[in-house]
């Protein structure tokens, strides 16, 4: 049962073809799973990780948000809204303190995090006051607390990603029922 | 017989089958409690003025409130957080939707659910857009509230309406 034998073109050749073969399976189901989740919610990220303390005590680090980006669903205020920022890598999770609506349909507005003492301008890029449509990746609508923990643990240890993958990957492989 | 990998992985899968079972009970039993708070909001301005802000002119006001809500309901088992917050809505010649948030405040579980205040100062200002403010006749205030569970959705609902006019001079 070594690495070896697994690759050898003996006459169990038919299992190990089955054994790959089942591996690409799950890939290719975890993969169609994200991207039918994306196309079904409009969100280029339909899950994210709260990665910052900035929404506490409502959201924790590691807390997992269920994301919807439906345009023709105006945003309003006291919603959650994951945005991205030109110049920064990573999307913030905060809530719109203010929206304005104009008469042909353009909404601006402009967010905070629960847990900070002012308004999201000083993040914001330099010169920007308000947050369009086009800077959202998604609005909140579900919430389960911890399970995103899982990615920041491996985010801040990129070896245990390489180990997790491997051990996973050598159980689908050599896995006989 | 059965081997170690096979015990741990038959005792993790039926833990996560229980937690989630846990899990979706705990989110429909949300709907068993109203999630009506019922509140009361009555508004006075104390002032309003016409500022320069970044590049444009802009009303600005400011106001107290009285507010008597009971959020007994709404902070229920399955409850985490619920995040508290009065807005200002208003149309204006430019905007055809205006909502400005004028106090907020979180509500945590072991915390007071029933709120009564009398002549609280708003948070924020109630910055315009523009000069829209100023002579306007219809600016609603009114209570929303967006409830965080342990687990679920993150539904928010609104109440305790109370439209006030605008005067078109400078109040104090």
């Amino acid at each position: 049962m070594g690495l070896l034998d697994a690759f050898s073109l003996g006459p169990n050749k038919r299992d190990t073809v089955l054994q790959f073969l089942n591996f690409a399976m799950i890939v290719a189901s975890a993969l169609m799973i994200w991207k039918g989740l994306m196309v079904y919610t409009g969100s280029e990220s339909p899950i994210v990780v709260v990665l910052s303390g900035s929404m506490l005590p409502g959201l924790q680090r590691g807390d997992l948000l269920f994301l919807t980006n439906d345009a023709t669903d105006p945003i309003r205020v006291g919603e959650i809204v994951v945005f991205k920022i030109s110049g920064r890598d990573i999307p913030i999770v905060h809530r719109v303190l203010k929206v304005h609506e104009s008469l042909d349909g353009t909404v601006k507005f402009l967010t905070k995090g629960d847990n900070n003492t002012i308004d999201d301008r000083g993040l914001y890029a330099q010169g920007q006051l308000w947050l369009k449509q086009e800077d959202v990746v998604g609005r909140a609508r579900g919430f389960i607390p911890y399970v995103g923990m899982l990615t920041i643990i491996m985010n801040a240890y990129p070896q245990l990603k390489f180990v997790l993958l491997g051990v996973l990957g050598l159980v689908v492989i050599f896995h006989k029922d | 017989m059965h081997s170690a990998f096979q015990r741990i992985n038959t005792l993790s899968a039926f833990s996560v089958s229980v937690l989630t079972a846990l899990a979706i009970g705990c989110f429909l039993t949300s709907y068993m409690y109203s999630p009506n708070a019922n509140p009361e909001v009555d508004v006075r301005l104390l002032q309003l003025r016409t500022i320069f802000y970044f590049d444009q002119s802009v009303d600005v006001a400011a106001l107290t409130f009285d507010l008597h809500a009971d959020f007994s309901s709404v902070m229920n088992w399955s409850t985490h957080v619920v995040f508290i917050y009065l807005t200002a809505e208003y149309e204006t010649q430019n905007n055809r939707v205006n909502q400005v948030v004028v106090w907020d405040k979180i509500l945590q579980q072991g915390d007071n659910p029933v709120l009564n205040y009398k002549e609280q100062p708003g948070k924020y200002g109630l910055f315009d857009d523009g000069t829209g403010l100023r002579g306007n006749k219809n600016v609603t205030l009114s209570l929303h509230w967006n409830v965080i569970p342990l687990i679920g959705s993150l539904p928010r609902f609104s109440g305790g309406h109370r439209q006030v006019s605008f005067p078109q001079q400078d109040s104090l």
